[in-house]
């Protein structure tokens, strides 16, 4: 047994004791931080530059991000974030440059810096902007995390997400930048083409979603599930808003029995049909549409259906959020008659 | 040497100010500092000096480490206790007992110091965290005036 251990100077008058912060170990500080909410966290981090440099790490804001935000901000979101902040690093004060005049146009739509473009002109769409200024990118340098916090929390990102809508003959999922207002706790929804057009505001946080993997603003979903579908099987499909125009949206559908099939599962063979028959659910009936699986990939048909890629829905709560959702909007109908 | 271990039947903390406690071995579980020391001791009764903890500290965290000990206690009452010991607690105090806690290593008790602390600089300004846990600003006035800056857009 080691005395040296219990050996510390003793202390004679608990009055003398004032407790200073530097006397605290950055473990224990840590426990305290981390049970800040963040405004304080944030008011915490002005005291001083010590705790300046542990107040704004990237630990303790990942945190809050995780808690308020994970549920909507997804890769795509994380990636676009990743697009500004590599920028604003690189370029420092240099203006980006569009490339060509349609760049220059949704340039010119916005105030902010425009995250990443995809689709070929004139059907340009942007996946993120950024309301972006000098003391902000200065934030953005030093303190990645707690900046993407700050922009989230004060709307200053338009983040990519996607909207349920539900009326009472459709019911389905877009594509949207979407950014926050914590006064009424609410979303407001840009359209990606231009994002000059806001959509939709005063959305609630059971609108939105995190768009699932390779769904947000694709014009052809490929699926390897085609072939699989079964009746009772639900689906997502990508309907066009109009012929000729890449712009998807996503309807929710069961894939349903064969008009000649009897429905017994010893003897339906629905399920090596090249046809595939989907249900939509509208308020007072359902619409069904027979597709032909062996051409769902070609692009004559997708321009004569106005239907393209199918996504399986394999998560369940994905199928009880569309369930609600019908739910919802059957007993609104039903009241508002 | 387990046997012996398990006949120790009182333990005696000596505070810094000279104050003695007597408790029994349940009581100095959740005090890891502790716990080692007596289990690298080789006798019946233990004697254990705590020079960096005030006999009023200590009497306090016993008396947390004797309620939330006992089995008999409904977890309502212990918070019902937990909230009363720190509204009787200055602001002094908590962080004293943060720092004992720290120094006995006692997990439990000092996550419950850091949530009650956390609680105190909620809600306040910028000055009084700095009087909170006496320390001065040590900003370039450049700095200053850019957190003076930030203040103006970063969460409005």
């Amino acid at each position: 047994m080691s005395q040296e251990k219990h050996c510390v100077p003793k202390l004679m008058n608990q009055e003398d004791c004032k407790v200073s912060l530097l006397d605290i170990p950055d473990v224990i500080l840590d426990c305290i931080l981390k049970r800040l909410p963040p405004l304080d966290l944030f008011r915490v981090s002005q005291v001083c530059t010590y705790l300046r440099n542990i107040g704004r790490s990237d630990d303790l804001w990942e945190t809050h991000i995780e808690h308020k935000w994970s549920k909507l901000v997804g890769n795509d979101a994380h990636h676009e974030w990743q697009w500004h902040t590599t920028k604003i690093i690189n370029e420092g004060s240099i203006i980006f440059l569009p490339e060509n005049k349609e760049n220059l146009l949704l340039q010119q739509s916005l105030s902010g810096s425009c995250g990443t473009i995809s689709g070929d002109s004139p059907f340009l769409r942007l996946h993120s902007y950024l309301k972006s200024y000098k003391g902000l990118n200065g934030l953005i340098r030093n303190y990645s995390k707690m900046a993407l916090y700050i922009c989230l929390e004060t709307g200053r990102f338009c983040f990519p997400a996607q909207v349920y809508k539900a009326t009472r003959f459709t019911l389905y999922c877009y594509d949207a930048l979407v950014c926050y207002d914590s006064k009424t706790d609410t979303f407001r929804a840009r359209s990606p083409n231009g994002g000059r057009h806001m959509i939709e505001k005063d959305i609630h946080w059971d609108r939105l979603r995190k768009p699932p993997h390779n769904t947000f603003l694709v014009d052809f979903y490929h699926s390897n599930c085609l072939n699989d579908l079964k009746p009772g099987d639900h689906i997502e499909i990508q309907k066009r808003r109009r012929r000729a125009l890449p712009y998807c949206e996503w309807w929710y559908a069961v894939v349903c029995h064969l008009g000649s099939c009897d429905k017994d599962i010893n003897h339906c063979s629905c399920r090596n049909s090249d046809t595939l028959v989907l249900e939509f659910n509208q308020y007072s009936h359902t619409v069904t549409y027979s597709l032909t699986r062996s051409a769902i990939n070609s692009k004559v048909y997708v321009e004569l259906t106005c239907l393209a890629g199918i996504r399986k829905l394999t998560d369940d709560e994905e199928i009880i959020k569309w369930k609600n959702l019908i739910f919802t909007r059957n007993q609104e109908l039903r009241l508002a008659e | 040497m387990a046997a012996e271990k398990s006949s120790i039947k009182i333990i005696t903390l000596i505070a810094a100010d000279g104050s003695v406690f007597e408790v029994e071995p349940n009581i100095v579980k959740e005090m890891k500092t502790v716990q080692s020391y007596i289990d690298e001791l080789d006798q019946n009764t233990v004697s254990i000096p705590l020079p960096n903890v005030f006999g009023n500290d200590l009497a306090m965290i016993i008396e947390y480490c004797k309620k939330h000990a006992s089995e008999e206690e409904t977890k309502e009452a212990k918070e019902e206790f937990d909230f009363e010991f720190v509204k009787r607690m200055k602001s002094d105090d908590k962080l004293r007992l943060l720092q004992a806690a720290s120094y006995l290593n006692m997990e439990s008790f000092l996550q419950f110091m850091a949530k009650a602390i956390a609680a105190e600089i909620e809600n306040q300004s910028v000055e009084f965290v700095r009087d909170y846990f006496q320390i001065e600003s040590d900003f370039t006035p450049e700095e200053e005036a850019e957190l003076r800056k930030e203040n103006e857009w970063a969460f409005k």
